[in-house]
This record gives structure tokens, C-alpha cells and sequence, in this order.
């Protein structure tokens, strides 16, 4: 990447380290039941997160690797529902708060 | 020319006559002449046709008409043309320049300029700004009149946008009562240049054959001065096919001194960059010619700054310890003096901005920070095309070619720096240094994240690439910014011709043809051309292959094939989040996988060596290796292969 440039539009999960956890209203709340890595990865794929991080997290110029991603949990859900950067949110609308606790943890079964 | 009827011939042959005297500059007493000439007999009359003449299709001329001549106006023409140092033509032919298109392959003996068969006019000017950027010097292009020029706007735009010298020859039949009935109507206009005029450097139509010695000169100066661009000369299909009867002069084309900056201007800049603390280059259009580079390099290692090199031109070597390309917005947000050299986008370098349901933009810099540009930029800004990009209020803003106005600046900052300033330069660059080196370490890593996914990650395209290359005499080019500019971040890139660099207008369509231009310009210096090709790129003008296969021209195309147009799909993307209806159909419009389409096929059906598609990463090293060898006999070959979006 050598330009801060507006052809590149998504800015991706890791833009910043959110991972203090703290209260957050966009946060996920406490699961109900555990999450569930390979419903996280077909979700993953379907809801287009792939286009950005590639198709095993290992990111590009229109994502950050999520490969052994900094945030925390609720610092990775909060960054779905209110992107700090140019990623697209990805609101209870569209993606549920179960679905967020599963890509969440295929994304952290993921290995360099 | 047109059969025509009576009368009305004479009358045209008469202008015709005059006005090719005219343009051969005689007198007017020999003008008179050759009017009354024109009623005597002709010195031969082959030809005719009682036929015609019985059935009433052609009324007998008073005198029968000529219908040879040892040389026209084209010939002259090509003699203007050949002065002019230009290797190749490209052209899609077109009967509004058939005479130049025969006089240059039978009078000029097609060679210096040798024409270029081409498929599409967007392919046609496409490889003459390819050429033109890789060899530092104009290419030309015959495009035919209306249509062709419509299907040449695209590449001529991204030309304008490039800066990329290109002489432009746009046939047409302004006389409209010389014009054959019907298609040649279609095929003139009043002005060609009109719909090209807004990415245009200079235009002219001329009336006469001196005319057009001089506007052809005059565009061949024009294109090459900096801003260089594209440039287009309208010629009339009567000034071509009329017979010569006297050749105007050849203009002389007179060498020009690129402008160096003000002197002072220069001395204010050397200052406010020796009392920097943290000082930062951004080179942007900046290398022209190979002494471009070294400059920037002495420059840098002179002041311990670190250089962000932008997708412009290939300004800087990948692994040199002053290269922070890869960490431009830290740069940009840590220095308290920038120098910009010939920014394309400044603008876009110094501020954040967030692509949200809200636009904001916030500077990236700290508050204080001083701007200083040298460009040549403003002194080509058309009103309509945004090219231009948001203006900079820069706090010195000096007008110049910078890389000829580096030399004065770097003998200014020796004379002005202290020794305590040059053992601060040399703190910096140690820190600067090992920055560098964890970049690149960084880069190394991440390019084995996914190693064996399939579709394969652009990392290891690029990887395997490097691996088959590194040792070759290569020159890259293409999509690299797609493919995460794994290139500029991977590979030991350092000399001046082996990146050739700029998205010009950023469209899509010409990358292919620009390649092939890239590759003619080093196929005399047997250089192994590798070009990163997109997929929605090649389905618009696939005929540059065929270009490549029918002249030679040795080219190694490797596809970056993600089955879509992938930056349209996130723009689909971000648009459906926003309304929060999902992305899941953001396929539909932005996808091109069913069916998936072949493109090893589509390249061997035009003449080309290919394999694929490859989804298989294990197998793509060996077909590197095959097409390599393809390469090396002065073929193109091309691979297809499956990749990640990014």
C-alpha cells in the first residue's frame, strides 16, 4: 500500500485496538450458548467479509489480516456494528449477534 | 478519391488543385497557371469506362480525368512524420487515413515508424502510452475519424491522466463535397477533436501540407514538454490524397531546456527542509528519466528523510532504508516539513477520509506542519475532467520540473547544512533504517498468511512471480495497486525502467494494451516484461494479445483473475450495509464466475501461448517456469490463474 487512497474502500476489522472490554450498547452481549467456528466461517464467506480479508483472514489492501487479530471479542463485535474506519457496518439488521460470536471465533481459529 | 460526375468534379479538383498549390507555397502567378493547366489533357487517361458512360453512371468528363500521381500529399506526410524520432504506429485501419496508412508502409518502407497492427482504437492508443512511458518518448497512433475516435476517448483520457506523450493523427474529410455518399458522412466531422479536446494537451486541424509539417512538429513538442500528454492532429483525407505537386519545408524541431525552479524559491525551500526535525518526501509523477531516481536518492540519504513513493511513477528503490512507502500515513503524520514532489493527489497523502454515510476528512499531519511542493501540475488543468484533485494551500508551492530542479536544491542544502544538522541526518537515518527493516519483515510475514489457500492470495502469486524473475532482467508492470502492491512491498526493485508505474484515469480496459506497449518498448533490450492483468481489464480489448502475438512482442502476462469486478463489489457492499439490507446480492451486476470464463482459451484463440486457470498453488511455480520459457523465445504468453480479491 503506498497511498492513502480512496480506491481502496473498506479499512477492515483491525483498524484501531479496541480490545479493552468494556460496557458497550453495540457490543454482542454475553452468549447464550458457544459459538460455533464453522457456522462463523460459512457466514464469513456469505456476508462478504472474504472480499475484503480474503478467505482465510489473511487480508490485504482492503483489509487487515485477521489472522491473529488484536481486538477482544467485544472489541471485534464493536467494530462490525460501528466501523471506526471505512469498513461497511454491519448492523443487527444484517448480521445477528450470534452470527458476530461466530465469525468471531473462526476468525481466532485461525493460524499463520 | 470519390468517383464524382462532371461538373461538380472539376469544381472540386479545382479547390483541391489550389489548394495543394497553396500549401506548397507557390506564387500566385503559378497558381493561375496551374488552373488553366487543369483544362488541358491529362498526361494519361487509363481507365475509362465506356460501360459506365452508356448506362448514364458517369457523364463523360470534358477532359479525362488523372488517375495516378507519383506521390501525394501522405508522402509528404510521412517525410514530417520520420523527422520526428518515432519508432512505431498504432492503428486500427480506417479509410480516413488510407493514404497516410499506405504512404507509411509503401513510401515509408514502414519502418521508423513501423506500423502496428491493432484491433481496437483503445487498444491502439493504449500501447502507444504504454510505449511512451517506458521508453521516454512519443509513440503515435492513426485513428479513424467519428468512430474510431470514439472508441479511442477511454485510453486517450487515461494518456491525459498519465501525462503520457502520444502523437495522435485522426483522419477525416472535411470538404463535404468531396465526400463519398453515405459512409464517409458518418465517418467526418466538423471536429473531431471536440469530444477528445477536455484530455487533449493540443489540437489542430491544418488546411495545408505546411500546416501540417508545422502543427505535427509543434504537437511532437507539445506532447514531449512537461506536463507531457496526448496531442491530436486532424488530417483531412483531401490534403492526403491530393497529388504533391511541390513539398513545403520540414520544420526544424528545436530541443528545449526543462524548466528548473526560481533560485530563491529553491533557497527558502533548502532552509525550511535543513532546519527540519523530521522532514518527509512524497514523490509522486516525479521520475521522467533515469537520472530522476538517483537524484531522489541523494536527496533523501542528504537530509535523513524518509520517502513515501506514490503510484505515479516508479520514484524510489523497494529496499532502500529511506523507502517508508509502506507506512506513508506514519510518515505523513510525523513530519513537521513535507516536500511533495510533482503530487498527482496531495490532497488525498495529508488527509484521512471516511467513505461513510457521513464524508469527513481530518488532516493527518501534525498542526504546524509546512507543505512544500515542486510540479509542473497546474500548468495543465483542463476545466472539465476533475484530474486535478483538491486543492493544497501549500505553504510553498514552487513551479518547475522537479527532477531537473532537484540538482540546484541538493547543492543549496549542502552549502546550508551545518555540522550539527548532517549528525542529526545521520540519527534519523538510523532510525529510519530499522523502521525500514521491520517493514519489510512485516511484509515477508504477512505474505505467507494463506500460503496454500485456494483461490490462490495475491502474496503468493507475487512470490512465485519473484522467484522465477529475480535473476532475469525484468520490468514490471500492470495492476500491481489490486494485488496489494505485493510487488512494491515483496521484491528488490531498483532500477528506473523496471516499474513502470501510474493508474492514470483509473478506468478499466487499457492495462492490457499498456502492457504490450511496455513490452515493445524493452523487446530490443530482450527484457522479461511481466504484466499483473486483471480479469475485467482483459475482457474489454483482448485484441492487444493478439497484437503481441502477431508482432513478437515478448510479454509475460500473469492474471489476477478474481472472477469480478471486485472494487465494484465493495462499493455494492458498503451501499447495501449502509441501508442495512445486507450484502448477500451484492454479487448480482459486480460478479463475472457464471460461466467462468476462459481466458487461457481466449489468449491462445488470438495467437497466445496460455495455462489455466491454476487454483492450484503448488502448480503455479511450474507454469511460471513454462511460460517463462515462452517469454525468453520472444512470444507472449499468458496465465491464468485463480486468485483472492485482493
Amino acid at each position: 500500500m503506498t497511498r492513502l487512497l480512496p480506491i481502496i474502500i473498506a479499512g477492515g476489522l483491525a483498524g484501531l485496538a479496541l480490545g479493552v472490554a468494556r460496557a458497550d450498547p453495540v457490543a454482542a452481549p454475553p452468549p447464550a450458548s458457544p459459538a460455533d467456528p464453522a457456522a462463523g466461517q460459512s457466514r464469513y464467506m456469505r456476508v462478504g467479509c472474504a472480499q475484503c480479508h480474503g478467505t482465510v483472514g489473511q487480508g490485504g489492501n482492503a483489509g487487515p489480516a485477521l489472522i491473529g487479530t488484536p481486538l477482544s471479542p467485544e472489541g471485534f463485535a464493536r467494530q462490525l456494528r460501528r466501523p471506526v474506519n471505512n469498513m461497511p457496518p454491519y448492523t443487527r439488521a444484517v448480521l445477528s449477534d450470534r452470527d458476530v460470536r461466530d465469525i468471531d471465533a473462526w476468525v481466532r481459529t485461525l493460524k499463520p | 478519391m470519390a468517383e464524382r460526375s462532371g461538373n461538380d468534379a472539376a469544381s472540386a479538383d479545382r479547390r483541391a488543385l489550389l489548394k495543394g498549390l497553396a500549401t506548397g507555397g507557390l506564387a500566385i502567378g503559378a497558381a493561375r497557371a496551374a488552373v488553366a493547366a487543369e483544362t488541358a489533357p491529362a498526361k494519361s487517361v487509363p481507365g475509362a469506362d465506356p460501360a459506365a458512360a452508356a448506362i448514364g453512371e458517369h457523364r463523360a468528363p470534358d477532359a479525362p480525368d488523372p488517375l495516378t500521381a507519383d506521390h501525394s500529399g501522405s508522402d509528404f506526410m510521412i517525410d514530417v512524420i520520420k523527422t520526428l524520432d518515432i519508432d512505431y504506429v498504432a492503428a486500427n485501419p480506417g479509410s480516413s487515413f488510407r493514404g497516410l496508412h499506405e504512404s507509411l508502409i509503401n513510401y515509408g518502407g514502414n519502418t521508423r515508424p513501423e506500423l502496428l497492427t491493432c484491433l481496437h482504437e483503445e487498444s491502439a492508443v493504449a500501447i502507444a502510452a504504454g510505449y511512451a512511458r517506458a521508453r521516454g518518448k512519443p509513440m503515435a497512433a492513426f485513428i479513424h475519424a467519428t468512430v474510431g475516435v470514439q472508441h479511442a476517448a477511454m485510453s486517450v483520457y487515461h494518456a491525459f491522466a498519465d501525462r503520457a506523450p502520444v502523437l495522435l493523427f485522426c483522419g477525416n474529410t472535411r470538404d463535404a463535397a468531396t465526400r463519398r455518399p453515405y459512409v464517409e458522412w458518418l465517418h467526418s466531422a466538423q471536429d473531431n477533436a471536440a469530444i477528445l479536446r477536455d484530455c487533449l494537451k493540443w489540437d489542430d486541424q491544418p488546411v495545408s501540407l505546411a500546416h501540417f509539417a508545422e502543427s505535427t512538429v509543434r504537437a511532437y513538442r507539445l506532447a514531449t514538454s512537461v506536463p507531457m500528454g496526448p496531442v491530436m492532429i486532424a488530417v483531412d483525407s483531401d490534403l492526403q490524397e491530393e497529388p504533391l505537386e511541390r513539398k513545403p519545408p520540414l520544420p526544424h524541431l528545436a530541443p528545449r531546456v526543462p524548466p528548473v525552479a526560481d533560485a530563491a524559491a529553491l533557497e527558502a525551500l533548502a532552509r525550511l527542509l535543513v532546519d527540519a526535525k523530521a522532514p518527509a518526501l512524497l514523490a509522486d509523477r516525479y521520475a521522467e528519466s533515469e537520472a530522476g531516481m538517483a537524484r531522489l536518492i541523494e536527496l533523501a540519504e542528504l537530509l535523513g528523510a524518509p520517502v513515501v513513493d506514490l503510484a505515479g511513477r516508479f520514484n524510489f528503490p523497494t529496499d532502500h532504508p529511506l523507502n517508508h512507502s509502506g507506512r506513508a500515513r506514519a510518515v505523513v503524520a510525523g513530519a513537521d516539513v513535507i516536500l511533495a514532489l510533482e503530487p498527482i493527489d496531495l490532497w488525498g497523502s495529508l488527509n484521512s477520509f471516511r467513505d461513510q454515510l457521513v464524508r469527513r476528512s481530518r488532516p493527518i499531519g501534525p498542526e504546524g506542519q509546512k507543505v512544500a511542493v515542486i510540479g509542473m501540475g497546474e500548468l495543465l488543468v483542463h476545466a472539465n475532467y476533475q484530474d486535478f484533485q483538491r486543492y493544497v494551500g501549500a505553504d510553498l508551492s514552487i513551479t518547475g520540473d522537479a527532477e531537473n530542479s532537484l540538482p540546484p536544491l541538493i547543492a543549496t542544502i549542502r552549502r546550508l547544512q551545518s555540522g550539527a544538522d548532517r549528525h542529526s541526518v545521520a540519527a534519523r537515518a538510523k532510525s529510519l533504517g530499522e523502521a525500514h527493516a521491520a517493514l519489510r519483515e512485516r511484509d515477508r510475514r504477512a505474505a505467507r498468511l494463506g500460503w496454500d489457500a485456494s483461490p490462490i492470495t495475491t502474496a503468493r502469486l507475487c512470490s512465485e512471480v519473484w522467484d522465477v524473475i529475480r535473476h532475469e532482467d525484468f520490468v514490471v508492470c500492470g495492476a500491481t495497486l489490486g494485488i496489494s502492491s505485493w510487488p512494491d512491498r515483496l521484491w528488490t526493485i531498483d532500477k528506473p525502467y523496471q516499474y513502470v508505474k501510474g493508474i492514470g484515469a483509473a478506468g478499466i480496459g487499457v492495462n492490457i494494451g499498456l502492457a504490450v506497449g511496455i513490452a515493445l518498448a524493452h523487446r530490443q533490450a530482450k527484457r522479461i516484461v511481466v504484466n499483473f492483468q486483471t480479469d475485467g481489464d482483459l475482457l474489454y480489448a483482448p485484441g492487444a494479445l493478439w497484437t503481441a502475438a502477431h508482432h513478437r512482442i515478448p510479454l509475460l502476462t500473469v492474471m489476477h483473475n478474481n472472477q469480478a469486478y471486485h472494487q465494484e463489489l465493495m462499493h455494492i457492499q458498503r451501499m447495501a450495509n449502509r441501508h442495512e439490507r445486507g450484502i448477500e446480492r451484492a454479487a448480482i451486476g459486480t460478479v463475472i464466475d457464471d460461466p467462468a470464463i476462459d481466458f487461457a482459451s481466449i489468449a491462445r484463440g488470438l495467437g497466445v501461448w496460455a495455462e489455466g486457470p491454476i487454483d492450484d498453488p503448488a502448480a503455479l511455480a511450474p507454469a511460471l517456469r513454462r511460460a517463462l520459457a515462452e517469454v525468453k523465445q520472444g512470444k507472449p504468453a499468458l496465465l491464468d490463474v485463480r486468485t483472492q480479491a485482493r
